[in-house]
């Protein structure tokens, strides 16, 4: 410990006595570095597999039979493709990236309240496809609710590791 | 690893998301995909495959690359992404152009914070 206090830092507010087995908070105690805490990387992450969900969802709609002749037509899972739409999705599928950036740049109180309301969102969100085709009897439904699982397990995931950092904060 | 380099990989992959939602996207818009096969040549494809593959590569080298060189490779490709981003909102149909602006506005806002937080770095280098 005498390295430590040698640094000037304190090892009060700042670090908790488990992260000093892990490497990087070690550096951050030794070195000048600003600590990132691991929950914050973890929903990084998980807001990218939401997005991925979202991306693959789309790519690979593609592949369905019916389902270009309808994009050329002019409609999209039994909808009319408008601007307005398409606008709809880019808004919907650019939150979890913001919310990566976020998650890792915000403060900890209004990063924690702010991952688990959009955790929350998105939990409901993203079984609004799986449902859509489970209600319609499409054969195609299996992969679209295997998807909308993950997305769920990871929405649910962001939320609880929101929710568990209170503990160490 | 320092923190800065965890923040750049997290915004390279928010970059190369916005890259793949704009090209599935765009596949929705009406008479668009026609326009797009009408245009497309092998060299194209190629370019764009370049250009496409670079935001990935970018996250993996800012979490391994030393310091100097890696500063600097993200200072440089953050400053050609953030210019080459807005060129392509360009050839989109107007009644779309607001979803496409949109995505391009969070890349480049990544693009710089890339800029910015690989030259915050160098202070504390």
């Amino acid at each position: 410990m005498g390295i430590l206090n040698q640094s000037g830092l304190s090892l009060g507010v700042e670090c908790k006595f488990y992260m000093l087995w892990n490497n990087r908070c070690l550096k951050q105690i030794l070195g000048r570095w600003r600590i990132l805490e691991d929950w914050k990387i973890k929903i990084a992450v998980l807001w990218f597999v939401i997005a991925h969900g979202m991306l693959v969802f789309a790519a690979l709609g593609i592949y369905e039979p019916g389902y270009i002749e309808g994009v050329i037509a002019g409609e999209v899972q039994g909808g009319p493709i408008t601007p307005k739409l398409i606008l709809e999705l880019a808004v919907v599928l650019l939150v979890p990236l913001v919310m990566a950036v976020l998650s890792l740049t915000l403060r900890d109180s209004i990063n924690r309240w702010l991952n688990i309301i959009a955790g929350a969102v998105f939990a409901v969100l993203v079984l609004a496809d799986p449902i859509m085709y489970l209600t319609k009897q499409s054969a195609y439904s299996a992969y679209v609710t295997l998807i909308g699982i993950v997305e769920f397990v990871a929405s649910v995931l962001i939320v609880w590791f929101a929710w568990k950092s209170r503990q160490k904060a | 690893m320092e923190d800065w380099k965890i923040k750049i990989a997290v915004l390279w992959i928010v970059v190369e998301c916005g890259v793949i939602a704009v090209s599935v996207g765009e596949q929705w818009i009406p008479g668009h995909s026609e326009e797009i096969i009408a245009q497309t040549t092998p060299e194209l494809m190629l370019m764009l495959a370049i250009v496409v593959m670079i935001p990935p590569l970018m996250a993996f080298l800012s979490l391994t690359l030393s310091d100097s060189i890696n500063r600097w490779a993200n200072i440089i490709l953050g400053v050609v992404f953030a210019v080459l981003t807005p060129i392509g909102v360009i050839g989109f149909p107007a009644a779309y152009i607001a979803s496409a602006i949109l995505i391009s506005i969070v890349q480049v806002v990544a693009s710089i914070l890339v800029i910015w937080f690989a030259w915050k770095s160098r202070k504390k280098a």
